[in-house]
């Protein structure tokens, strides 16, 4: 191998990756809730004779606009998808098919619903704003029979550029 | 470019220095691009595993009305041992809801301790027994105790059994119409 050639494989090992292809973890320590806690009940409480043997043990919890403020300062004038986070793992929770959260939104991110170890796209477009923000309402359904304490779902954000 | 040629060494030599600073000045742009992911801090939503149980109990009909379970024998029936069936068959439904953080029992009684009468004469519940479509609630014959244990159940569950009544026809009676009233209760301590 050339000197040239040897200088260009450590120049490739060296530099990072082009930006595209990451998913890069997006500063949310503006936002002023960082731990939440959720109201809970039985699913349909109203018609439990009607109800299945499943959804007898489902718990439905809310939590009502929860503000997401996204450091994207560095992101400006790129095209870019914005993703919420859930790990597979969730403390409380013994099996991933045991929650499903959903959300509805107010502004600037789109709806949808995840499962632990997805990553689902909250936003994709042009960048304008150093912050970006919107109000969540989540809806997490549990299976209690697959719950081992209180359950703690975790929510973080990325960005990957286009 | 020959390393090996003496007038050429010197230019070699810078040209090394000067790739060197290039690469240099690449691997410090590279690691201020790595620098700029920014602090991630994570939103955690908890949701309590200790919610508040809930009972619910249905003995045939929904609502407020008690349901009659009656049993027809003519004179010549009454007291010949072979058992009579009454109608209709009453539906029992017990719903249980308690988190496994929280387990509860939930435990179904009958009360049958007040006898059937006639106005003058009394007859036990113990002459009626029944037959249940499964084991859920299984089948049995009241022992006119204050709080007959029919069956118990963990945490969050639904039982429905259906239980058809029979009049055991085993003693000779009063003529005349003998009335009475059992009641069930489902507690989850």
């Amino acid at each position: 191998m050339s000197l040239r050639a040897t200088w260009f494989f450590w120049l490739l090992l060296i530099l990072p990756l082009p930006a595209a292809a990451q998913a890069i973890p997006l500063d949310e320590s503006a936002s002023p809730r960082q731990r939440i806690q959720a109201q809970a009940d039985w699913f349909d409480a109203h018609r439990s004779f009607e109800l299945s043997h499943d959804e007898l043990n489902r718990i439905v919890a809310r939590a009502d606009a929860v503000e997401v403020r996204l450091n994207t300062a560095a992101y400006v004038g790129r095209q870019a998808r914005i993703f919420l986070v859930v790990p597979a793992f969730l403390p409380g929770l013994v099996s991933e098919a045991g929650m499903r959260m959903s959300w509805s939104t107010r502004g600037h991110f789109a709806p949808g619903a995840i499962s632990p170890g997805q990553r689902v796209v909250l936003f994709s477009g042009l960048v304008t704003e150093p912050e970006m923000s919107d109000f969540l309402d989540l809806s997490i359904v549990l299976d209690s029979r697959l719950m081992s304490g209180a359950v703690n779902v975790e929510m973080s954000y990325e960005i990957e550029l286009q | 470019m020959d390393r090996d040629d003496p007038l050429m060494c010197g230019q070699y030599r810078e040209a090394v220095r000067r790739q060197w600073r290039r690469t240099c000045g690449l691997c410090g742009l590279g690691l201020i691009l790595l620098g700029t992911g920014g602090q991630a801090v994570a939103t955690t939503v908890v949701v309590s595993d200790t919610l508040l149980p809930r009972i619910s109990l249905r003995i045939g009909s929904t609502g407020t009305t008690i349901d009659t379970v009656t049993f027809n024998l003519s004179p010549e029936e009454v007291g010949n041992n072979i058992a009579v069936t009454g109608t209709p068959s009453i539906e029992i439904e017990v719903i249980a809801q308690a988190t496994p953080a929280d387990s509860r029992l939930a435990v179904l009684t009958v009360d049958s301790e007040t006898n059937l009468s006639n106005g003058t004469w009394q007859r036990q519940f113990n002459q009626i027994d029944w037959v249940a479509s499964d084991g859920d609630i299984p089948s049995g014959t009241f022992d006119t105790s204050t709080s007959q244990v029919l069956m118990s159940v963990f945490n969050s569950r639904k039982v429905t059994t259906t239980h058809t009544f029979k009049w055991k026809n085993t003693v000779v009676s009063a003529h005349g119409q003998f009335t009475g009233q059992v009641t069930y209760t489902v507690t989850m301590p």
